[in-house]
């Protein structure tokens, strides 16, 4: 035998949980060689001291332990009646020494009881201060208009502002419950605009495969039901051909795409949720060209 | 032993069906079967007893919890000690980032339940075990002390027999360099001797 093969063949017999004298030539090598002596030796230390490790046994309580948190958590889902409560947090666990020192729940209790009151004293300090200095810039700013009025007439002229007079002529002869119907239908406008687009008709979207559509057409129709927007009859283009290439770029105009077809107050909104899928599309498995930063 | 194997896979199967009916006995059962072994990983892996025990009571909620998820068709017991392996991951993730206090405590020894049991070489050799990389202890623990099969550690780990065998080898190697350092080897040369 080599020296070479000396550990490997001892890690063998460990692997094989064979004791190491029941090999014959690791037995003779070891007689002649020093340094697979010293490693041997360094094996047999291990393994006996791995060999009077003390059985170490929980606590008898520990049972119990677990029962009473898990009838907890099962008493938690059920309150919260979520159907996702697989993946909800554990209720948080108290420490074996403190179980030790104190038995009752109370004191955890109370401790959360003051932690929450602090926090709220701190939060309605904070919003008083903030009314404070609100109220203070109001006050400082009508006075400041006062004294730079006090000379005028005891009229509020309409402030004239360069460039305005072509906008200011065109509106002449507009009632206010014109333009006030002009803007409602042109919300409408785009509210019919994003009934008919979908999630799913994004260009990049055409690179995942089939096996995520699903996916994207349950996360199209949660977010049209998160924002109030109509269902739509078809899921939008379906797969189409995998781009070449896709920048962040184009993934910045899918952006403004979703964006143009819905009312204002919901683009920051749907910009966010756009880019979640798009977000989404970039680590999934299986998509041709993922978008890299 | 394959149908001892199959006996006992069996009943495993008819607890956890049981646990899955909501039956609290059943429950105490199977917690009962595997307190030890997860409560001897998890103290392996942590070295301290309250933490180990935290650990083992979070690891059979958290399994009782997800009972629906574990493959029948799998033995139950690595899927357990994969459970308590993340968990034990976890609390020494979280363990490295407490204020330096706390970790110092956590390496004050801990108190020994009879002096008369303390065997130098076993305590050389958990101490080196705890200065070792988490993955190679989790392995070697499951391997020598619990004396789980290498495809059975494999199941347990998520990952390939060779890298349970590596894993397994390096921890030795490790381990006994750290002996070595602190001259324990030495000291216990039956090996040349049986040899």
């Amino acid at each position: 035998m080599q020296c070479e093969e000396f550990e490997s063949r001892v890690n063998d017999l460990l692997d094989e949980r064979r004791l190491l004298l029941a090999d014959a030539d690791l037995a003779a090598h070891a007689s002649v060689c020093a340094s697979c002596a010293t490693i041997a030796r360094g094996y047999d230390a291990l393994v006996e001291g791995v060999a009077g490790w003390e059985r170490v046994e929980p606590s008898a309580d520990l049972t119990s332990r677990v029962l009473s948190q898990w009838e907890l958590v099962k008493a938690q889902a059920a309150q919260s009646d979520s159907a996702d409560w697989d993946s909800a947090e554990l209720p948080a666990l108290r420490p074996v020494g403190l179980q030790r020192m104190t038995t009752a729940t109370p004191e955890e209790e109370g401790f959360w009881t003051v932690r929450r009151k602090r926090a709220f004293a701190g939060g309605t300090l904070a919003a008083a201060a903030l009314a404070t200095a609100a109220m203070l810039l109001i006050i400082g700013g009508v006075d400041r208009f006062r004294e730079s009025n006090q000379d005028a007439a005891n009229t509020i002229a309409t402030p004239e502002v360069p460039g305005d007079e072509a906008v200011a002529s065109s509106a002449v002869g507009i009632s206010p419950a014109t333009i006030a119907k002009s803007s409602v239908s042109e919300v409408q406008a785009r509210q019919s605009a994003a009934a008919q687009f979908t999630l799913t008709s994004l260009p990049i979207v055409g690179q995942v495969t089939e096996t995520y559509r699903p996916l994207l057409e349950e996360t199209d129709r949660t977010v049209r039901k998160s924002f109030g927007l109509p269902a739509t009859s078809g899921s939008g283009p379906t797969t189409g051909s995998a781009l070449a290439t896709t920048t962040t770029a184009q993934a910045e105009a899918d952006d403004s795409a979703w964006d143009a077809y819905l009312p204002d107050q919901m683009a920051p909104v749907t910009q966010n949720a756009v880019r979640s899928v798009v977000a989404l599309l970039r680590v999934l498995p299986g998509v041709d060209q993922p978008v890299h930063q | 032993m394959p149908a001892e194997h199959d006996d006992q896979a069996e009943k495993i199967r008819a607890i956890v069906a049981r646990c899955l009916a909501g039956e609290t006995l059943a429950a105490t059962e199977l917690v009962d079967r595997f307190r030890q072994q997860v409560f001897g990983l998890a103290y392996r892996m942590l070295g301290q007893r309250e933490d180990a025990e935290d650990v083992t009571q979070e690891t059979f909620v958290r399994a009782l919890r997800s009972l629906r998820s574990w493959d029948e068709t799998r033995d139950f017991m690595p899927w357990l000690l994969a459970i308590a392996g993340n968990r034990c991951r976890t609390f020494l993730a979280s363990r490295a980032r407490r204020p330096r206090f706390a970790s110092e405590c956590d390496h004050l020894p801990d108190p020994a339940p009879s002096p008369a049991a303390i065997r130098t070489l076993a305590e050389e050799v958990e101490l080196a075990l705890r200065g070792i990389r988490a993955e190679y202890r989790q392995a070697f623990v499951l391997f020598h002390e619990q004396e789980l099969s290498y495809s059975e550690i494999a199941q347990a780990l998520g990952c390939p027999v060779g890298t349970v065998k590596t894993w397994v080898h390096r921890a030795r190697r490790e381990l006994i360099d750290r002996l070595r350092a602190r001259d324990v080897v030495g000291e216990h040369s039956s090996a040349v001797r049986r040899i």
